[in-house]
């Protein structure tokens, strides 16, 4: 910026003072720009953006103060900086000083060209500031445009969002409304068909209506699964203050009377507290222990592993099973939509568990896995990531 | 006090509407139950106006009323029905496909005496369908021995 020359205006009606100031400011940061007229001045000043004007004062056709004024009034030229050139200093120190502070100075004739230089100088690294500053005002005038415009697009974008989340809210109820009903009929009309049919059936058609009943209850639960799962993409998160361990507690009671009966030996490790959603991540302990409760089923011991480590930017929690485990290739499957590793008539199950776990896990800015080998046992991990400072920071007392 | 229905059904799904007097037939209530298909044709009989206003006079003794009807839905009915003198009590369960929360807590604020879940399972809510009939016809008619019931409009029976 500062190797290119500024421009500056040297007006006066005798070619000899012109050629005077020129000697005296000449300099490679200085482009100076003759004009021995007001006429000439005037053009200059609207063709190119000048640093300054050397002005004289006494010309013949318009004096420099009337120039002086003209400059002053029209927009374009009011903010150029002016130092008159006097042979009156006395007489026109009082005109000279009514155009105000900063923009304005004044030099006697014959002037000395070192005062001249220097009075030069401070108004060319004026000039050079402003233009910084002006630069640098554009520059922020930018970034604000752009950020309005990108929280315009935003707050569009949250709306359609809303709109886009009411739409769907509205659908999952038709949904759950509209895909139940004919099933509950098919359900209903197969009661009503064996109590009117009853002993008339023939053996194997009556063999075929629990069949008709047991394909309608699993289909109904594949209803109500979806609908969780999408629910639980959708639904606020409610961050809290969670007690994992408690979690794991209630989960363990909930499921149970599903186990009475079985050797079950559980292994609970300590867990620290979380930030989370209490609902969805109940529901994570929820699934992954009942996992663990099903696939390890054919065990005479069952042994069910729940623990946690500390590692950068996240902690890892894991259930670990001694159960039927799984083939490691298909480990991705493990966490899809309605994907199921074993026949349903080994373990019951529509294969959205998973799927919903990895879904509660991401939303929490954590990370769901598995390791495993075919009946050797598998593990689940999930991880959650560390609190930040201030959280951890003891609150004053 | 006698009225030709003790119950009145109020679904827009045929099927459905055929399920629930199967499961009221095991009551031989069928025979007692009048089965409109939307709010509005309801509304008009309760109310003995329209196109039913040279019904036989009397109320059912409960209103199965579905919540998800074309037209005016159940929510919308139930609160004309407890908004009108004349009806507002009579005990009336709500029939509906969801469990949420959020739509049983809006029956009851709007003041429903039951919500049935119509669930997958047939036997399930066809059994929870007998048991409010039972229950609301049983708690309409006066214990025995008791003294026949006073002849006034239901508007000036306190609950």
């Amino acid at each position: 910026m500062s190797n290119t020359p500024v421009n500056i205006l040297l007006v006066d009606d005798e070619a000899r003072n012109l050629d005077a100031l020129e000697s005296i400011l000449e300099s490679p940061e200085h482009r100076l720009v003759r004009a021995q007229n007001a006429d000439e001045a005037l053009r200059a000043l609207v063709k190119d953006t000048f640093a300054l004007l050397v002005l004289d004062v006494n010309m013949p056709d318009m004096s420099g103060l009337e120039l002086a004024q003209l400059i002053k009034q029209r927009k374009k030229t009011r903010r150029v900086p002016i130092i008159f050139l006097t042979a009156y200093y006395r007489e026109d120190e009082h005109i000279v000083q009514g155009y105000g502070a900063g923009a304005v100075d004044y030099l006697s004739k014959p002037c000395n060209p070192e005062v001249l230089r220097s009075k030069v100088a401070v108004f060319v690294d004026l000039f050079r500031k402003t233009i910084a500053l002006e630069a640098e005002v554009e520059v922020r005038r930018l970034i604000e445009r752009r950020v309005r415009e990108l929280n315009e697009l935003l707050s569009k974008r949250v709306t359609e969002l809303g709109a886009a989340n009411a739409e769907l809210e509205t659908f999952s109820y038709s949904v759950s409304h509209d895909l139940r009903a004919p099933l509950r009929q098919v359900s209903g009309f197969v009661g009503s068909l064996k109590k009117a049919a009853g002993d008339d059936l023939p053996p194997q058609a009556a063999e075929y209506l629990p069949l008709i009943q047991d394909a309608v209850i699993r289909m109904g639960r594949l209803i109500d699964d979806l609908l969780e799962f999408s629910r639980v993409g959708r639904t606020e998160l409610i961050e809290e203050h969670v007690n994992q361990l408690a979690l794991v507690e209630q989960a363990r009671q909930m499921l149970q009377p599903g186990a009475d009966g079985r050797t079950i030996e559980w292994q609970i490790q300590p867990l620290p507290e979380v930030r989370g959603d209490p609902a969805m991540l109940r529901q994570v302990w929820a699934t992954l222990l009942d996992n663990a409760l099903k696939f390890t089923r054919p065990r005479a011991t069952a042994r069910i592993e729940v623990g946690f480590r500390s590692e950068p930017g996240e902690r890892v929690f894991y259930v670990r099973d001694n159960g039927v485990g799984f083939d490691p290739q298909y480990t991705d499957k493990l966490f899809g939509v309605f994907q199921r590793l074993h026949g349903r008539n080994e373990f019951e199950g529509t294969g959205i568990g998973l799927a919903s776990v990895r879904r509660i896990i991401t939303r929490h800015g954590g990370r769901a896995w598995a390791e495993g080998a075919p009946d050797a046992g598998a593990t689940i991990y999930f991880t959650l990531p560390q609190p930040s400072e201030t959280q951890t920071a003891p609150p004053p007392s | 006090m006698n009225s030709l229905y003790r119950i009145l059904v109020v679904e827009d799904d045929p099927a459905d509407a055929l399920l629930a007097l199967q499961a009221l037939k095991e009551l031989e209530l069928d025979q007692e139950t009048l089965v409109l298909s939307d709010g509005a044709q309801a509304l008009d009989w309760l109310r003995a106006r329209g196109d039913r206003k040279d019904r036989p006079p009397g109320q059912p003794s409960a209103i199965l009323l579905d919540v998800k009807m074309p037209g005016l839905n159940g929510f919308e009915v139930l609160e004309q029905i407890r908004a009108d003198p004349a009806l507002r009590l009579i005990p009336v369960v709500m029939l509906s496909a969801s469990g949420q929360e959020r739509d049983v807590r809006r029956a009851y604020e709007l003041g429903a005496n039951g919500y049935l879940i119509k669930s997958i399972d047939y036997h399930a809510s066809s059994a929870s369908l007998r048991a409010f009939a039972r229950f609301f016809i049983q708690a309409n008619e006066p214990p025995p021995g008791c003294l026949p019931p006073l002849r006034t409009t239901p508007s000036r029976v306190l609950l």
